[in-house]
């Protein structure tokens, strides 16, 4: 071997101690003091490794850092959320929140606007005879005339303390003949009579509840109790008085509100099967649709044509039923027999 | 210092550097996120870890302790804010070391350490009683053989590092100080294993002639 190739050894840090490298290097004195030097150089080399850094050299990197640290703008929790591994989770978390409350949302929103306008309007109203009606549904019978006379202001009637079984559509339909369409009592309707009407609708929640206990009223509710009235009439009497009250002429109270503010052409309807399990809201023109209080009935055909009938089983006229087969058609329900109420304007 | 243990797995190829039984890679990204995070006292402990070694570095690179101690805080200025846009590819301490010889060589090719480093290197080389160069640095050595390394061959390396080129004298500080491997060093010097080989040697024979001169 001769020394160049030896110091390429050495250079490439190969084994020189052995085999050929090991006989050179006990020939040549020069090429043995060369790796006895480098040996030296690299235990040298190798000894800076413990050299360290001065002491104070931590504080004054440290204090540099903290000084950028509080010239630069904070990251903002939403950077330092987006750096998270939890970030992606945690979006997908609030994205289904999100949807989950517009939801929720839209879902209070339809119940109220199921349920039938706040009376108060109607009892600031300088009708005394809506006032009775207040006060005749908020008392028993007994005490509704004395109500009606003006002895006892009528409550202020709260939203929420109205009975759960007005959220419901088809409960509330009875108390919008009170509430939604103010329904102006007849010249020739006594207060015992408003009791009376006040009764039936309590008769008629309890005979046909709406979507399970929902109809059911709790202990502090203000429902309706039927009263030992002298002067009952004749369930047909009552009957006809619910059915009319909607239509009854407004009086001229209503009239100036009504000019004050138009009334809505379009009322609220809700379009359920008979067990509930499906329903859809809709819009219908307002003298198309059931009285509060009432249903219909469409029944569409595997056809796609429709029956409209009243609670009785008779037909409704043509024009209702044009105007109805209308819009219900646009919500392509599938054939079968389906509820329409009411719902409010 | 502790036992440094290198086991040939990892879950990205690279291997897993344990140092007491604790992978040193996995505890840095953990500062990492910790900074990430917005925790400074995770940078701080990446500071802690790091900071011999790249003023070690600094100071092979840059011939003198108050440039090195400049440098140093220049680097870690530069890992603060380029920190959290580290993905964490290569290692923090490749990474890092990246960073440190770019600021070495931007620092070097100013010139503003020239002058100094002259200074320094003349006074370490030709110090009749041995001292090592950098006096006002704290004497770390507490050994007779360390001493004995400070004193005349610490010296000598010292100077025969500052005459080779700079291209040299990085390889042999990360590879003959710092004992980085081959692969570190490909990453760090971003060039192949075999262009890290062949350099390496040339940078050996470099030294060597240089010392010839310097510690006959």
């Amino acid at each position: 071997m001769k020394c160049e190739e030896f110091l390429r050894l050495l250079d490439n840090g190969g084994p020189v101690r052995e085999d050929e490298a090991g006989e050179h290097m006990k020939d040549c004195s020069s090429c043995r003091a060369a790796l006895e030097k480098w040996e030296a150089a690299a235990v040298g080399l190798g000894a800076m490794k413990d050299e360290e850094a001065p002491p104070f050299l931590h504080a004054r990197i440290m204090a540099h850092v903290r000084e950028e640290a509080d010239a630069e703008p904070r990251p903002s929790g939403l950077a330092l959320w987006v750096h998270s591994r939890w970030a992606a989770p945690v979006g997908l978390m609030i994205v289904a929140a999100a949807i989950g409350g517009i939801a929720l949302v839209t879902s209070f929103n339809r119940t109220v606007d199921r349920q039938p306008p706040l009376p108060a309007p109607q009892a600031q109203a300088p009708v005394k005879a809506s006032e009775g009606r207040l006060a005749a549904r908020k008392a028993p019978a007994s005490e509704s005339a004395k109500k009606v006379q003006g002895e006892l202001t009528p409550p202020p009637v709260d939203r929420l303390s109205r009975p759960p079984a007005a959220t419901t559509p088809k409960a509330s339909a009875p108390e919008t003949r009170f509430y939604a369409d103010a329904p102006p009592p007849r010249a020739d309707q006594s207060p015992a009579t408003a009791g009376n009407e006040t009764q039936m609708d309590a008769q008629a929640e309890r005979a046909e509840p709406l979507f399970g206990s929902s109809s059911q009223a709790a202990p502090d509710q203000v429902v309706p109790q039927p009263s030992p009235a002298p002067q009952q009439p004749p369930p047909d009497v009552a009957k006809r008085n619910a059915v009319r009250a909607p239509h009854s002429a407004p009086t001229s109270a209503l009239k100036e509100k009504a000019e004050e503010s138009p009334r809505p052409t379009m009322v609220l309807c809700l379009l359920s099967t008979l067990d509930h399990a499906r329903f859809a809201s809709l819009q219908l023109p307002s003298n198309a649709v059931p009285p509060p209080g009432e249903k219909w009935y469409v029944s569409i055909l595997d056809d796609g044509g429709m029956t409209l009938t009243d609670m009785q089983g008779k037909p409704l006229g043509r024009r209702v039923s044009t105007a109805v087969t209308g819009y219900v058609s646009m919500l392509n329900l599938p054939a079968g027999r389906y509820r329409l109420t009411q719902v409010g304007s | 210092m502790d036992a440094l243990v290198v086991y040939p797995f990892s879950m990205d190829g690279e291997e897993a550097v344990l140092e007491n039984g604790r992978d040193v890679r996995a505890d840095d990204m953990a500062d990492v996120a910790r900074f990430k995070g917005g925790d400074l006292a995770a940078f701080e402990s990446l500071v802690t870890k790091y900071e011999g070694e790249l003023f070690r570095l600094s100071r092979r690179m840059l011939g003198n302790p108050e440039d090195a101690m400049d440098a140093t805080q220049e680097i870690f200025l530069r890992v603060y804010r380029g920190l959290r846009r580290f993905r964490g590819e290569a290692s923090f301490r490749t990474w890092a070391y990246g960073i440190a010889l770019n600021v070495c060589r931007s620092r070097l090719s100013s010139g503003e350490v020239l002058r100094t480093r002259k200074t320094d290197s003349l006074s370490g080389a030709s110090a009749p009683d041995g001292d090592a160069p950098g006096t006002d640095l704290p004497d770390t050595a507490s050994n007779p053989e360390s001493l004995a390394l400070a004193g005349e061959i610490r010296g000598a390396l010292d100077a025969a590092l500052l005459t080779v080129s700079e291209e040299y004298r990085e390889i042999l500080v990360l590879r003959e100080i710092e004992g980085l491997e081959y692969r570190e060093l490909s990453s760090i010097l971003r060039c192949r294993a075999g262009t890290v080989k062949s350099r390496l040697s040339r940078a050996r024979r470099a030294l060597r002639e240089a010392l010839e001169g310097i510690w006959p």
